[in-house]
């Protein structure tokens, strides 16, 4: 049995509807957002410029895998927060095991490195932070904007993969243009204006993902 | 008799693909076939929420949001998943939301035992849940005097008056053993 306010209410949304184009599949939807945030990181790489140790680096066993990890973090991710745009799609939310273990995969990689090799503490935060945050700004907008279309009924978590799809996208292109891999710099300084980025996104995911 | 109508008619009995049907046809614009959904949904979401909720004039709160819910996101829906887990998805949100909400509320923080409407308010459904049980076992310790005050007074909602003319005792004697009560209970729960 409904009361008389919700019956007024339905003839209230009867009269307020117009045809509505369903949404395509989430991947899809979040597709021309990957092609904006893989062309916005080459244009800055360029604007940056490269390390010189680049192709040596490349020839690295450790630095391919600390680099596919980043960009496996990042894809993983993406993907989940777009399943998790829908609704119904939140019987998907265990798949955010695969990106929560993968990031933290490279931060134990990072501990380990820390622990194993005798590294000295240096800290400087001359260009890596601005370059991180650059890197990730327009992508975290982008993303936030064509996710906002969707109906997540998870916006805590939704925010937790948006951070981890646009930090490791940028983690990576930041081992691309900085040439100090240390520990200390790479997982600290690099790492770190995501892990504050995702506190604050979390403290107001409501905000960000309402609706 | 136009295609819309005609496919009003022709609707499958079973309530997942009947919504499926509804939901796909209110995306095209079909106000009928809207109206009918909503109208089709409104009791099942009352129905599902209610039995979680302490107080049943919620219920309907919560149904509107969940219809305003719906309409706002009836774009997310696609026709090739079934219909019962978007709208269920939903409902789970938005209850919490409310609930959130409404538990959030500073004022609500300072309620005590005192408040006739604490156990409304504050406790899930009692014919759901065994939520009262500590309370129970704790008035059993009681003596049977006092205990009986107390549930007339605060848990069958019976007036001052209405207990002392029952029990044979002033209303100030009522009063004072309801709160020596609650005092003894508050001592014996903590």
């Amino acid at each position: 049995m409904i009361c008389p306010k919700t019956k007024n209410l339905i003839g209230e949304l009867t009269d307020e509807l117009s045809s509505c184009k369903p949404m395509c599949r989430p991947t899809l939807r979040l597709l021309p957002w990957g092609l904006f945030s893989l062309a916005y990181s080459f244009a800055v790489t360029l604007f940056i410029g490269v390390r010189d140790d680049l192709s040596a680096r490349l020839a690295e066993a450790d630095f391919i895998f600390e680099m596919a990890l980043a960009l496996l973090t990042s894809l993983s991710a993406s993907i989940v927060s777009a399943w998790i745009s829908v609704p119904d799609n939140c019987g998907k939310k265990a798949n955010a095991n695969i990106p929560t273990t993968l990031a933290a995969i490279l931060i134990l990689w990072y501990t380990i490195k820390l622990f194993t090799n005798d590294y000295s503490l240096h800290l400087h935060i001359d260009h890596c932070l601005e370059g991180g945050l650059l890197l990730a700004l327009m992508p975290i907008t982008a993303l936030i904007l064509t996710l906002r279309k969707g109906a997540t009924c998870s916006p805590r978590l939704m925010c937790a993969m948006n951070i981890l799809a646009v930090g490791g996208l940028s983690f990576a292109i930041m081992r691309l243009v900085c040439s100090d891999d240390t520990p200390y710099h790479a997982g600290v300084i690099q790492i770190m204006p995501f892990l504050i980025a995702a506190l604050i996104m979390s403290l107001a995911s409501r905000k960000i993902y309402k609706w | 008799m136009d295609s819309s109508t005609q496919s009003l008619n022709n609707l499958p009995e079973d309530a997942s693909s009947r919504w499926t049907m509804l939901a796909t046809m209110a995306q095209d614009g079909q106000k009928n076939a809207y109206n009918m959904l909503l109208n089709e949904i409104g009791p099942y979401i009352r129905s599902t929420i209610l039995p979680t909720l302490s107080n049943p004039d919620w219920a309907d709160d919560i149904t509107q949001n969940v219809l305003i819910s719906v309409h706002k996101s009836l774009s997310t829906y696609s026709a090739s998943r079934p219909f019962i887990p978007w709208l269920r998805a939903i409902i789970k949100f938005r209850r919490y939301d409310y609930l959130r909400k409404f538990y959030s509320k500073k004022e609500l923080k300072k309620t005590s035992l005192d408040n006739p409407d604490f156990l409304n308010h504050h406790v899930t459904n009692p014919a759901m849940t065994d939520e009262y049980i500590d309370i129970e076992r704790a008035l059993d310790t009681l003596p049977v005097k006092q205990s009986s005050v107390f549930k007339k007074l605060k848990i069958e909602g019976r007036s001052i008056n209405e207990v002392a003319d029952e029990m044979g005792m002033s209303e100030s004697a009522v009063k004072v053993s309801a709160h020596r009560t609650i005092k003894k209970l508050q001592d014996i729960l903590r």
